[in-house]
């Protein structure tokens, strides 16, 4: 008999988890705490300012047959056959619901750090290194909000609060992960051999807040790894282009497409940063946000 | 395609623009496309109100980016791509 199955038939839901997702709370209650272990391994905790809107209530019930059950109101149930796979299709039932409650913003693959009083994007197409890169930046004073997704609204970021996909060819390149210990069930939360990290559980202090965007770097990965990361400014009409190459229409249309991405680049310092070596990246980067913020007086 | 030089070519209607510091990202919902316009191609776009001769537009950039020459191979390239994309006629 599977180990989660449940002999006797079905228990109360006595395990319950709330969550929290920019303005979305979802209630998730399980008979299985293997299961809430597995969706708490996958959940950023992360501290986040703003009112919420939404609110969800998920069902997780065990079957005879050591599968899930998964009820949302006004959705079919779904199923599925063990506790790992039911905390996923969770997660991105989560995560789908929350992109829902932004029509009009534009979602953009980036990840969103602050340096000084500097918020900048990390823009870049799949493996161009983003999250290394921010996560990597964790360990360089840089206040690091997300690795990946960003929502652009009427000139403001908000960075999406998920945890940071780090891939398993990835977690050699930062070799300070090696000194943490690190939840088990954080490892293979999206796939086999990744680490789905949660910066708080590093000890770093991980917020979310919407702002206007002051620097973007497009990644642009070279085909040798160990070569010298070059840093160049962009013109706004190209890094516009640049950017809506790596990001999605919103439900609202293509008119609040073009006004965020326009908006974003017109106020913001724009550089294409073909990215080499990991610390030279970070260099480049420190470089030339820190030399703007001495300017400003910030 | 070559230019017509004698025409006076004009924005297509419903074109939407918008303006960057240093280009315009330009709509076409006729062909749901996006273009990006450099500062010259902005210059070029903005003579096509349908009252200004394409033989006018090299001299009219001479005297906006105060050029030693009249910009002609770079207006015509300009022209016909913006005809080809449909943007004006």
């Amino acid at each position: 008999m599977p180990r989660d199955a449940l002999p006797g038939g079905p228990r109360p839901l006595t395990v319950g988890l709330t969550i929290r997702l920019l303005s979305c709370e979802f209630t998730v209650v399980t008979d299985c705490p293997t299961l809430e272990r597995r969706l708490d391994g996958l959940v950023p905790h992360v501290t986040q300012r703003f009112a919420v809107s939404h609110r969800h209530r998920l069902e997780a019930r065990r079957t005879a047959d050591g599968g899930y059950q998964l009820h949302e109101e006004g959705r079919e149930p779904a199923h599925e056959p063990d506790a790992s796979a039911a905390a996923r299709t969770l997660f991105w039932r989560m995560h789908e619901l929350v992109l829902r409650a932004f029509p009009g913003s534009t979602v953009i693959h980036a990840g969103c750090a602050t340096r000084g009083s500097r918020r900048f994007l990390a823009a870049g197409a799949a493996n161009s290194g983003k999250s290394t890169l921010m996560t990597r930046l964790l360990y360089e004073g840089f206040r690091v909000h997300c690795d990946d997704l960003v929502l652009l609204h009427r000139g403001e970021s908000v960075p999406y609060p998920r945890r940071f996909f780090i891939r398993p060819e990835s977690v050699s390149l930062i070799p300070q992960l090696a000194a943490h210990a690190v939840d088990p069930f954080e490892w293979g939360g999206w796939e086999p051999g990744s680490l789905a990290l949660d910066p708080s559980r590093l000890g770093f202090e991980w917020g979310i807040e919407r702002a206007p965007v002051d620097a973007v770097f497009f990644l642009e990965r070279e085909r040798e790894a160990q070569a010298e990361a070059r840093i160049e400014a962009c013109p706004k009409y190209a890094m516009a282009a640049r950017l809506m190459s790596q990001s999605s229409k919103p439900a609202s249309g293509p008119r609040d497409w073009i006004r965020d991405i326009c908006r974003t680049v017109d106020r913001a310092e724009c550089f294409v940063l073909r990215s080499g070596e990991l610390e030279a990246s970070v260099s480049a980067i420190r470089s030339i946000l820190d030399d703007r913020d001495g300017a400003t007086g910030g | 395609m070559s230019v017509d030089w004698e025409a006076c070519p004009r924005l297509v209607a419903g074109i939407q623009t918008n303006e960057i510091a240093d280009g315009y990202v330009v709509y076409d919902p006729n062909r749901e496309r996006v273009h990006y316009l450099n500062h010259t191609a902005v210059l070029v776009l903005e003579f096509c109100t349908g009252e200004v001769r394409a033989a006018d537009m090299p001299a009219r950039v001479q005297v906006a980016y105060d050029l030693p020459e009249a910009p002609v191979a770079e207006v015509r390239e300009c022209l016909e791509t913006l005809f080809q994309e449909g943007l004006v006629h």
